[in-house]
């Protein structure tokens, strides 16, 4: 745990870091006129300041810095996770070439199979549903623009 | 126009079949999401905040405060029945609640936690209506350097009195401020922080933000858990609570519902903490101490009323001043700002309909809870039933709609996942999301405040020390900072009081 919270201040440093880089270019202005720049790079400089401040402080105080990470997620169906993640992030770039229902569809699929669906028939269904459903009620009643994609007839 | 003819007013916009339907669609989603556990009304409002989009400003409003109060009803189902709260500031109906459940007295229960409610929400209805007029006439004479002092001093509040560490709140708030600080300069119009992103130039989406640091994170961090739900299965009968349970539940009720509005207006507070304060007091004044955590309704009775009355509290600052006191207010501010609103004192000039519009549908949305809510209990114990295999997919569809709904562009989506993914591993790491939101909203109103101030001043910073108000909200805001290793202390020995509980 002590590494990880180490390695969340080294993080907030690193974002604090690039914010005040990507600033760079931006005018400071002057205290009388303030610039683009005047106030977020204020902001960066603080944060980095205290990021550094927690990382030293947690480096320090009590705990063992072997502490492994792992018991965060003992016993707990941790790979779930990533997989949720990867999925959406499957969705949102197919969304506009496949379509909302078939990536719906595929999505939903992954989901009730993946979280154990006694009978697979059931999930494969119960997704056709859930996205047809779905899109009826958000495209056709909330006027909520869904892609088609390949469905576009 | 004098109060009565405010408040009339208030009724005949807020009695419009139009808005008396969303009044009703946010008590009725509000409980819905609320009797779910895992899922709170933070989540709740960023999963319903895009639904909002295509509804006017004031039927907008009045929906998602239902679903806030909403939320607060129905948190108690799930506590009293299953023994875990729908959400966290149901935490301490557990205690008593599902005791009494487990002794046959489930129905006593659910009802003295809605008429409860219902009488602490009535009450800090019409104190609403008595004092906000009143802040306003302060509000009205601030100006930039006052705001900013405000806007500083409710951040500073709201980071103290968080759960985690001060400095965590504190660095969560400033990442916010810097993600609110995306896209183009309020005063020169010159791209800041896009990263030559053509999607940030509007800068970075608060639907995708909230939906993913609240919604996609809480379903992250329940699908690695096996849960199991032991939903009560015995008959709910006699929700109407009997005469002995009136007499002993009048006090906590009462004491609640002024503790929980006072308390609900301090910038930080929120609906949890007095919840607890409320259990304590209740106990200390009890002649029978030794019956809480075995079944005592005053422990249902008055962290109800409390709940229901803080969430009442925390409108007054957001309607008057402008001021989110927590995560919830700063989502409403969101959806008010969609809808070109600008919460703050000239809400109620420029806005009447909003401003007393929601006002009066608080009342009538605490109505119709309680009209709904002890006959529909039936429903919400078959929800509870519901799968988590099927709920969670469908939580997370809901999200991704809502995100890509407002601007069909898929980066939204991808963003939502970026957000989810941090406000999981923020959850892990014990960094809280709420500090992030605020900061995320106020930065910048406190960037336009300060430059304007700056400006009025030629550079001068003296100008904040020549204004009172404006001196008072930062001494108080630094004391605040100064004095976190004391709040720090203070907070963990609640927490060592919490567990004990």
């Amino acid at each position: 745990m002590k590494k990880l919270q180490i390695m969340s201040g080294v993080a907030l440093m690193a974002f604090a870091a690039v914010i005040c880089f990507e600033l760079r270019n931006l005018p400071f202005g002057t205290p009388g006129v303030p610039g683009p720049a005047f106030f977020p790079l204020l902001l960066g400089i603080a944060l980095f300041s205290l990021a550094l401040l927690f990382t030293v402080k947690t480096a320090l105080g009590e705990g063992v810095l072997t502490d492994s990470a792992r018991t965060l997620w003992a016993g707990l169906q941790w790979k779930q996770v990533p997989y949720t993640l990867a999925a959406l992030l499957g969705y949102a770039l197919f969304l506009d070439r496949l379509g909302y229902l078939i990536c719906t569809w595929v999505l939903m699929v992954y989901f009730f199979w993946g979280k154990g669906a006694k009978n697979k028939g059931i999930a494969i269904i119960g997704a056709l549903l859930v996205s047809v459903i779905s899109y009826v009620i958000f495209r056709s009643m909330l006027k909520v623009r869904l892609p088609l994609g390949l469905l576009r007839f | 126009m004098d109060i009565t003819q405010h408040i009339l007013y208030g009724f005949s916009v807020a009695l419009t079949p139009e808005n008396l339907f969303y009044c009703f669609l946010g008590s009725f989603l509000g409980t819905l999401i609320g009797v779910l556990p895992g899922l709170g009304p933070a989540a709740s409002i960023a999963l319903l905040l895009p639904i909002t989009f295509n509804i006017p400003a004031t039927g907008s409003i009045i929906m998602l405060a239902g679903i806030f109060y909403g939320a607060q009803y129905g948190g108690s189902t799930t506590s009293i029945l299953v023994n875990i709260p729908g959400e966290a500031s149901s935490v301490v109906t557990c205690y008593d609640g599902y005791q009494m459940a487990r002794q046959g007295r489930a129905g006593a229960a659910l009802g003295i936690a809605a008429f409860g409610s219902f009488i602490a929400g009535t009450f800090g209805t019409l104190m609403i209506m008595l004092i906000s007029p009143l802040l306003v006439l302060v509000a009205l004479k601030f100006g930039p350097p006052e705001f900013v002092g405000l806007m500083f001093a409710g951040l500073v509040m709201v980071v103290c009195l968080s759960r985690e560490s001060v400095l965590k709140g504190l660095m969560m708030a400033i990442v916010g401020i810097i993600l609110g600080s995306v896209g183009l300069d309020p005063i020169f119009g010159t791209q800041r922080l896009t990263f030559g992103s053509t999607t940030l130039m509007g800068g970075v989406e608060i639907i995708a933000l909230v939906m993913g640091l609240f919604g996609i994170s809480e379903v992250l961090t329940n699908i690695e858990q096996v849960l199991t739900q032991d939903v009560y299965n015995g008959k709910i009968k006699g929700l109407l609570p009997n005469k002995k349970d009136w007499q002993t539940s009048a006090g906590p009720i009462a004491r609640g519902s002024i503790l929980g509005f006072f308390l609900g207006i301090i910038p930080g507070v929120g609906t949890i903490v007095p919840t607890f304060i409320s259990y304590a007091m209740e106990k200390k004044l009890s002649k029978h101490p030794e019956t809480f955590g075995t079944g005592a309704i005053e422990g249902v009775a008055g962290p109800e009323a409390t709940n229901n009355s803080a969430s009442s509290g925390c409108f007054v600052p957001l309607l008057t001043m402008g001021l989110p006191t927590n995560v919830i207010m700063a989502m409403m501010v969101g959806g008010l700002m969609i809808h070109g609103v600008q919460p703050g004192p000239l809400l109620m000039k420029q806005h009447p309909d909003v401003f007393w519009g929601v006002i009066a549908s608080m009342y009538i949305g605490n109505v119709m809870l309680l009209v709904l809510n002890l006959p529909l209990i039936r429903i919400w114990v078959l929800i509870l039933k519901i799968p988590e295999k099927i709920l969670f997919p469908l939580i997370i569809l809901f999200c991704i709609i809502g995100t890509y709904s407002v601007n069909q562009n898929y980066v939204d989506i991808i963003t939502l996942m970026i957000f989810g993914g941090l406000g999981y591993m923020m959850r892990k790491l014990h960094y809280e999301a709420g500090p992030l939101i605020l900061g995320f909203i106020l930065g910048p109103m406190i960037e336009e405040g300060l430059r304007q101030s700056l400006l009025m001043s030629k550079g001068d910073l003296s100008l904040f020390l020549s204004r009172p108000i404006a001196l008072c909200f930062l001494l108080f805001a630094f004391a605040l900072l100064i004095s976190s290793p004391v709040i720090a202390l203070l907070k963990a020995r609640y927490k060592v009081v919490e567990m004990e509980e």
